[in-house]
Formats: C-alpha cells, sequence, structure tokens
C-alpha cells in the first residue's frame, strides 16, 4: 500500500493493481462447457439462421422475465430501432429520451428515424422524471424511450400511465437492469417491449447480442417475421447464443458475487469522508444485480471526480465518470436539438463516477481501493498540489 | 432424410475452434474492438487488395455505416431491383430513399449509362452488387461514378475472392461490403467488413461503428454499435486461411455439377464471367417451358432439396430484366456438405421437373 504520495502510480510509483481492473460484468462459464455446447453447433454447420439455441436461449429468458415473447438479435442498440420503428410507424416526430443516461440514446432514436428530445430526470431512481415527460409530449412526439438504470430502474408505474393517458408508446431501455425488478415484478414485462442486451460487459455475457420481450403478440409476430425473413440482418448466432444461455444458469450465482463486492464497498467506503455510496432504492422489496458501485464526489472530498478518476486509473483501478456530461451538453446531441436547462440530469453528470467491479475484481481488490482512496483523502492537499503543478 | 441445404456453410476444423475459444477465453476480451478484430481489419484489406477494411456486426450494419459515410443525408440512392431486401432496409434506416434502376440484359449489372441518364440533384449515391459473384463492368460504373463524382458501394458479398483484369472484388467504388454471413464462402456465424482505398472513409466507418469517445477518428454526427464480437473475428479469420481450399471445393463441385447438367436443354449453368471466380453461388437458367424459379424450388422441395430465385424478387413490369431474372434464375445446393452423388440426385430431380 502507499505510504508516500510520491508512490502513487500518477506520479511515477508502481501501481496497485498487477492487472487493469474493469467495470464490466465479464462473467463466464466453465471453458469445457462452452466447448460441450459449441461441438454440435460446428458438426452440422450450423452457425446462425435462428439455429436451435437461439431459439433455446429465447425460451428460457421469456421464462426468466415472465413474459409471452422473447426475440433475440444483433445487439441491443439493433433490438430497440427495430422497436421504435414498429411503434412509430412511419411517423417523424420527437423521441422522448433522458438527458442522463448512456451516449448511444440519441443515435439509437434517429437510426428510428425521430430526434431525440432530452427530458430530465428525477433523483431517486435517475430514470426519466414523470412529471417532465408529461410536460414536454406534443403533437410531434412519436415514442417515449425510457432507460431503466443500473442501481435503480426508473419510475415505471408513473411513466407507463402517462404513456397510457396521453396515448404515446412507451419503450423500456433496460440494458443495465437485467434481474432488477419493480414494484417486486421482474423487468422484461413493462411498457410495449423491453429490450435487454448480451454484452460480455453486462449481466448475460454473449459477446455481443441483444433481445427484446414484449407480451403484445402482434408487436412479436412483426419483430420475429422481419428478423426471420430477411428483411431486417438482426439474427442472434449460435456460438453467441450458446455462451449466454449458460451464463443464464449461473445468473444467481453472478448477482451474489456482486452483491458481496457491493457490501465490500459499503464497508471500505463508510470510514471516506467526502465519497458517498450510491443507494439501491427500496432494497428490501425489490431485486437488484448489484453489478456496479456508483460513488458521488462530493465537496468534502478534497480532488474533483476528474482527478480522482485519473488517479485511480493510474493505479490500473478503472474508475469513469458516470453518464458525464449529460447528453443535451455532449457531442452526441445532434445539431438543431433544442438544448434546454435539465438541472438534475447536469448535476447528476457531474457527481457521480463508478468503481471497479464485475467478475475481474476481488473482495480483496475493493479493500485495496478502499485503502487506497482513504490514502486520497488523507494526503489530499498535497496531491491537488503536485496535480496541478504537473498539470502547469 | 438428410436436407441438401443452400449456402456454402464451411466451418474451421475443431481444433481450430477449440484454440480459438480458448484465446478469446483466457485474454477475457470478448467485444469492443479486440485483438481478433484488430487481425481481421488488417487480414481483410490485404485479401481484398486494399488498404483499409473496418469488421461490422453483419451485411445489413455494414451498409448503414458505409451509406453513412459517403451518403449525404436525406437524398437518393440508385441501386439494382434485386439489391438484397436487408441491404435495401439498411439504405431506409439511414434515411434514403431508393430508386432502382433495371440492370443490363447482358452484363446483369447497373449500365454506366442508364446511371448516368438517372443522377440528378437529389441524388446522394449508387449501389452497385457484384450480382452472382461476377465483378464484371465494375471498372466502367466506377469510372462513370467517379466522373459524376458521386460515391458508389459495391455489394460485394457474392464475389469475394473474384476478379477481373487483375483486381479484386471489394476493390472497387469508394467501399464495398463483404459479407461473413453462414451462407458466404467466408462464414463467420454473422458478421461483414467494409472495405476501402480511403483512410477518410475507413475512419468515418470505424467511428460510426460505435459510441466510444475513444474510437473517435472523424467527427459523425450519427453513429451505432456496429461492432464485431470477438467470436465471430475469430471464425472470419480462420476462413481467410482456408480460403483457397474452400474456392478449390467450390470449383470442383462446380465441374460435377457441369457433368450431371450437361446435355439438359432446357437448363443452363452460368459460368462466372470474371477471369477469377470464387464458384460461391450455383445457379441454372431455367427455359421458359420449364416454370419459372420459385415453381421449381417448390417441386424439388419435398425431396430435401432447398432451392430458390437466385436473385431478390422484384416487379417484372416495372424492371423487365431483372424480373425475368428472378423468374429464370435458380440457385441450387452448392455448400461445404453437398457431395458428389447429391448433385447427381438434385440434377436428376430437375431432369424430370424439366421433362414433364
Amino acid at each position: 500500500m502507499k505510504r508516500a504520495v510520491e508512490e502513487l502510480a500518477i506520479f511515477g510509483g508502481t501501481p496497485l493493481f498487477d492487472s487493469i481492473k474493469p467495470v464490466g460484468q465479464l462473467a463466464v462459464p466453465p471453458l469445457d462447457a462452452y466447448l460441450e455446447r459449441l461441438r454440435p453447433i460446428f458438426h452440422e454447420h450450423r452457425l446462425s439462421g435462428n439455429g436451435p439455441v437461439v431459439a433455446e436461449l429465447e425460451r428460457r429468458l421469456a421464462e426468466y422475465h415472465g413474459v409471452s415473447h422473447c426475440i433475440a438479435v444483433a445487439n441491443a442498440c439493433v433490438g430497440l430501432v427495430m422497436v421504435l420503428r414498429q411503434l412509430v410507424g412511419g411517423k417523424r416526430g420527437n423521441a422522448i429520451v433522458p438527458a442522463f443516461s448512456y451516449s448511444g440514446i440519441p443515435h439509437i432514436v434517429q437510426w428510428a428515424g425521430q430526434m431525440p428530445k432530452f427530458c430530465d430526470v428525477e433523483r431517486r431512481r435517475h430514470g426519466l422524471d414523470p412529471v417532465a415527460v408529461d410536460r414536454a409530449i406534443d403533437e410531434d412526439t412519436t415514442v417515449i424511450l425510457a432507460v431503466a438504470n443500473v442501481h435503480g430502474t426508473c419510475e415505471i408505474d408513473a411513466l407507463q400511465e402517462i404513456a397510457s393517458r396521453r396515448k404515446v408508446p412507451i419503450v423500456f431501455d433496460s440494458v443495465s437492469a437485467l434481474g432488477a425488478s419493480f414494484g417486486g415484478k421482474m423487468l422484461g414485462s413493462f411498457g410495449r417491449a423491453e429490450v435487454f442486451s448480451l454484452h460480455a460487459t453486462k449481466m448475460l455475457n454473449g459477446f455481443e447480442g441483444g433481445y427484446i420481450t414484449t407480451n403484445d403478440d402482434a408487436l412479436a409476430q412483426v419483430l420475429r417475421d422481419q428478423r426471420n425473413s430477411g428483411v431486417v440482418n438482426a439474427r442472434l448466432n449460435e456460438m453467441h447464443a450458446a455462451l449466454a444461455l449458460l451464463c443464464v444458469d449461473q445468473l444467481d450465482d453472478v448477482i451474489g458475487r456482486n452483491e458481496a463486492r457491493y457490501r465490500a464497498y459499503e464497508r471500505e467506503l463508510a470510514s471516506v469522508e467526502g465519497l458517498e455510496l450510491l443507494r439501491y432504492v427500496d432494497e428490501a422489496r425489490e431485486h437488484y444485480t448489484y453489478q456496479m458501485a456508483f460513488v458521488a464526489v462530493t465537496d468534502r472530498w478534497p480532488l474533483t471526480r476528474e482527478d480522482t478518476v485519473k488517479v485511480l486509473r493510474a493505479e490500473r483501478a478503472f474508475a469513469m465518470p458516470y453518464y458525464s456530461p449529460a447528453l443535451h451538453h455532449s457531442s452526441h446531441c445532434p445539431i438543431g436539438v433544442a438544448v434546454p436547462e435539465l438541472p438534475v440530469a447536469e448535476e447528476l453528470a457531474r457527481l457521480f463516477m463508478y468503481l471497479p467491479g464485475g467478475e475481474h475484481t476481488t473482495i480483496d481488490d475493493v479493500a485495496s481501493c478502499g485503502e487506497l482512496l482513504r490514502f486520497v483523502h488523507e494526503h489530499g492537499d498535497e496531491i491537488r498540489r503536485r496535480l496541478s503543478e504537473n498539470a502547469a | 432424410m438428410k436436407r441438401l441445404r443452400l449456402g456454402q456453410h464451411y466451418v474451421p476444423s475443431w481444433n481450430v475452434v477449440e484454440d480459438g475459444v480458448r484465446g478469446i477465453f483466457e485474454r477475457a476480451y470478448f467485444a469492443n474492438n479486440g485483438p481478433l478484430v484488430q487481425d481481421l481489419d488488417r487480414v481483410a484489406a490485404e485479401a481484398t487488395g486494399v488498404p483499409y477494411a473496418v469488421a461490422v456486426t453483419n451485411d445489413m450494419m455494414a451498409m448503414m455505416l458505409a451509406a453513412k459515410s459517403l451518403f449525404r443525408q436525406g437524398g437518393v440512392v440508385i441501386a439494382p431491383p434485386f439489391l438484397s431486401p436487408q441491404l435495401r432496409e439498411a439504405l431506409v434506416w439511414g434515411g434514403y430513399r431508393v430508386r432502382m434502376l433495371d440492370v443490363d440484359q447482358i452484363t446483369r449489372q447497373l449500365d454506366p449509362d442508364t446511371v448516368e441518364r438517372s443522377v440528378d440533384g437529389e441524388t446522394a449515391g449508387i449501389v452497385a452488387v457484384h450480382v452472382l459473384g461476377n465483378v464484371g463492368n465494375a471498372a466502367e460504373l466506377e469510372a462513370r461514378a467517379a466522373a459524376l463524382n458521386v460515391p458508389l458501394i459495391f455489394d460485394a458479398s457474392d464475389a469475394f475472392g473474384a476478379a477481373t483484369s487483375g483486381r479484386l472484388a471489394g476493390s472497387f467504388g469508394d467501399a464495398s461490403l463483404v459479407s461473413f454471413g453462414e451462407a458466404d464462402l467466408l462464414n463467420a456465424g454473422e458478421g461483414a467488413c467494409v472495405t476501402t482505398r480511403s483512410l477518410e472513409v475507413s475512419n468515418r466507418v470505424r467511428t460510426l461503428r460505435n459510441f466510444h469517445p475513444g474510437q473517435t477518428f472523424a467527427q459523425m454526427p450519427l453513429r451505432m454499435n456496429g461492432k464485431m464480437a470477438e467470436a465471430p473475428a475469430m471464425l472470419a479469420l480462420a476462413a481467410f486461411a482456408d480460403v483457397t481450399e474452400r474456392i478449390a471445393m467450390n470449383s470442383r463441385r462446380f465441374d460435377t455439377y457441369r457433368r450431371a447438367l450437361e446435355a439438359v436443354e432446357s437448363l443452363t449453368l452460368l459460368e462466372p464471367v470474371d477471369e477469377q471466380a470464387n464458384y460461391q453461388r450455383l445457379v441454372v437458367e431455367l427455359a421458359p417451358s420449364v416454370g419459372t424459379a420459385s415453381h421449381v424450388a417448390r417441386c424439388l422441395d419435398p425431396y430435401g432439396i432447398e432451392a430458390r430465385p437466385a436473385v431478390a424478387a422484384t416487379d417484372a413490369k416495372l424492371y423487365p430484366v431483372a424480373g425475368a431474372m428472378f423468374e429464370r434464375l435458380l440457385e441450387l445446393p452448392n455448400g461445404a456438405d453437398i457431395r458428389d452423388e447429391d448433385v447427381f440426385e438434385i440434377a436428376g430431380r430437375l431432369k424430370k421437373i424439366a421433362a414433364i
């Protein structure tokens, strides 16, 4: 552990970790089990074309989410564009999206022929603020794309009520919330459809991929027909599906390990002044995946968030600012889109960073991160001074 | 009953798959422009004789990103009527209107003179197809598009390895797309790449295929998750390593079809037109007396033989040449699992259908 400021890696010291501690989940099944799954796929020379492994994965995931239909696709973005294009029915208008979210959001709605209309978020779950959504809907609004966040989904009931009352279809991007619940009910059956990811950094590792869940028979049929008939090439291949399928079997274990890491961060950060671990909403009632540890960098912390991230990254702890800057102030905001003041999104985008997590971060690693952060706090003035000298 | 499938369906040997998967697990690098995708970008460029290739999710994504990298927003894209439905949909997703132009009766490709007459102020670009695996008159269309200052993209998915006048498919126009679907010569399960001679175009496509600030090489207002993962990249690399052998197997099978179908007057096996061919698509032209390609495909189906019209459906009233191609050209199984006896079985069934 560091005994002096010059031992920090950012000032030339040896990094705390031998290898990078990433933020992605990167869960894998046993290699031999995966190879066994692959053998018949290669024996039959059947690598794609909505094969039997994709069909089995769809059945398992529909069961897991408690929905009638699961449609596996090449990746979550393609799935979202397919659903959005179907729901807007050829109309061009605006799609209501949260301003505090991942950078793909404004791009995805444009591929569906819509322009993003950024809305503010609420402080509890960081999802679309229902009041702001109700106010933002106008005659050009074609769809609401709500994003369920990893630490707290979003205010699903209120958003669904508005969507229904204002007669605007609502779709949930639940990529970050696979395994979470709302009102005690597993995500997957809310809105007209939900879309999940099979990217390696998410809860189910299928290398890359995604899937759509819905209870809407007609919508499911259209999406399946588009994918199967070759009107849209959105096929998931069998190698990816086989990996994801094995990861479904171990999902509970992965969530258990995530929660252990999260509790370790709770213990470590309890004694670190100025950094506040973001709490999950209504933990006693809801399911969460505990995939990530988000930390608010308050004004009692001696460094800026950006400098803190630099210090951690030099130690090979892959911290990142969380959804920063807010989308309407980022390079991802299309030219010509109105940029309103969205105070909550802007404040949250300045506040949080996330810390290493996933399968490559052990409980001991979390303890090391805690110790490092305590050291940084203790020597905050000197670190700040040296960072400023280096920058000059 | 064994089903005789359309498509190539080549896979690498199991040892290659096992070693490749083991390597991916050891590196714990599954997606996001991993080391195998980077290798593939280099290998695909070399193999098509261009400096740059960018691997992406699949052929539809390749068309979405190539179009966005070259065509101005919201214009009209000229294409042949048999452009595949998913590539057409890719252009629609990109916000383009597609204007179909019938093809030339002899070359079965877009006619440069007709294209020139059709280009107007609304034209954003041209998408041409190396149809049935033939490069054909691509150089002529390329020169005409350049003179008109209209960007040109080729769908080279049927033609990887085909060449004319020493130039390989994948090297024509401002960019080409090569599919790595399981029906293609280069089978990665799913996947594709965009090939180009332009550093600027490659930088745009490389930027377009992801949202990450660290993977930004050009200012692109619209982006997408179009990344290829490591498993398909591993298979595509193995396919490039095996491609000479695969083409030789295709060529031998083609020769078997030649022998099996000779002396059947109502069926003409379409020979490649280029100096160098990949023999990926096995297509027979049916005499009108035999019936349409769709009809013959339905007749073969009960015998476990997959067949289909060799080009996508089109309105014959609007596009007589492409419409006739849809009606008269029949594609037959020509994949890794088709043995000589299967070829003779298929030919025998065809002869009986032709004789009725």
